[in-house]
C-alpha cells in the first residue's frame, strides 16, 4: 500500500460508551485524509460493529482496552484492532443466508454481516500483544484520483523548490519522505 | 457525546415512537426498554420514526429483531418511517424491507396500520 502519513492512533476502554468516541476518532481521521461521506460511514459502522463484539464476546464486559491504529493509502484504507480479550476470529462465522437470519427473529450477531457487506477483507491474527482484527476498503475511484491529484500538486511543489535549490540529487529521497509522512 | 432520545405519543390505537440521535449497543437498551413498556401494557401498534436518527448500528436493529415475532403474534406490527437514505442503506443491506414495513412517512404507516 502507499501509505503517505503516519498511522493515526487511539486506545479507548472496552466499553459501550466508547463507542461514540471511536467514531469521533474515524471521523476525525477520515475527513483529515478527504475519505468521502460514504467511506468514513462504512468504516465507522463496520468498526462500530467489531468494538461492539471485542466488548461483549472479547471482554465479556469485564475490563480491558481496544487500540485502533488506522492508516490510509491512495487504494485503500486500513484500520486495525487490537484486544487482550478472549480470541475470535469472525471469518470463521460461516456466510448464511442474511434474509433467513433476520427471518429467524434471533436478536444479535448481525454485526459480521455488517463488516462483510461493508469492507473487501477481514484478517485476523493472534499474536503476542494480542488479537489483530485488520479491517480493508479499497478506497473509491474517485476519492483515489482526487489524492493522487494532490499528491502529484504536492510532490510538483516541492520538486520545483527542490530544482530552485540545486539539491537535484536528494530530490527523490524527500519524495520518499513525502510518501510516508 | 453521541446521545439518543425516545419521545412516545399515541395517535388513536398507535404508538409513535421518535427516535432521535445515536442508536447503538450503548443507547439500544433505551429503545428496548419503551418497546417493551409498550408491549407489557398490550400496545402492539407501534410507530417507529426514523426522522431525527442520525445513526444506526446492528444493536439497532436487534430491537426490532427481539420483539417483531411476539408483537405480529399478537395481531400487532412494528411500522418504521422517514429514514433518510443512510439510515435506509442499513437495512436494506441486510434485508430487512423484505420482512418489515418501511414507509415514507407517518401517514402512510397509519393508513397501513388502518387498513
Amino acid at each position: 500500500m502507499k501509505s503517505f502519513f503516519i498511522p493515526k492512533k487511539i486506545v479507548v476502554p472496552a466499553t459501550a460508551d466508547s463507542l461514540p468516541r471511536i467514531r469521533e476518532f474515524i471521523t476525525k481521521v477520515g475527513k483529515r485524509y478527504r475519505l468521502s461521506k460514504h467511506e468514513i460511514n462504512a468504516f465507522k459502522i463496520s468498526i462500530d460493529e467489531a468494538c461492539t463484539n471485542i466488548i461483549k464476546h472479547g471482554y465479556q464486559d469485564n475490563s480491558g482496552n481496544i487500540k485502533l491504529r488506522v492508516s490510509i493509502g491512495v487504494d485503500q484504507m486500513i484500520v486495525e484492532l487490537i484486544d487482550q480479550g478472549k480470541s475470535f476470529d469472525p471469518n470463521l462465522v460461516c456466510e448464511a443466508n442474511v434474509q433467513d437470519y433476520v427471518s429467524s427473529g434471533k436478536k444479535g450477531g448481525l454485526g459480521i454481516f455488517i463488516m462483510r457487506k461493508f469492507l473487501d477483507a477481514i484478517d485476523y491474527e493472534v499474536t503476542s500483544i494480542g488479537n489483530i482484527l485488520r479491517l480493508t476498503k479499497q478506497r473509491q475511484q474517485v476519492a483515489r484520483n482526487r489524492d493522487q491529484q494532490h499528491f502529484s500538486a504536492t510532490f510538483k511543489k516541492f520538486k520545483s523548490r527542490l530544482f530552485f535549490n540545486n539539491y537535484n540529487s536528494q530530490m527523490i529521497c524527500c519524495g520518499e519522505f513525502l510518501l510516508l509522512t | 457525546m453521541d446521545s439518543f432520545e425516545v419521545t412516545k405519543r399515541e395517535q388513536g390505537n398507535i404508538n409513535i415512537l421518535n427516535i432521535k440521535g445515536y442508536l447503538d449497543a450503548h443507547t439500544a437498551p433505551q429503545l428496548e426498554e419503551e418497546i417493551q413498556k409498550l408491549v407489557d401494557d398490550g400496545k402492539y401498534h407501534i410507530l417507529v420514526n426514523f426522522s431525527e436518527l442520525a445513526y444506526i448500528s446492528s444493536a439497532g436493529l436487534g430491537v426490532f429483531m427481539g420483539f417483531i415475532e411476539n408483537i405480529r403474534n399478537n395481531n400487532g406490527d412494528i411500522k418504521l418511517s422517514n429514514m433518510n437514505p443512510k439510515i435506509y442503506r442499513v437495512f436494506d443491506l441486510l434485508g430487512f424491507p423484505e420482512l418489515y414495513d418501511i414507509v415514507e412517512n407517518e401517514q402512510d404507516a397509519i393508513d397501513k396500520f388502518n387498513n
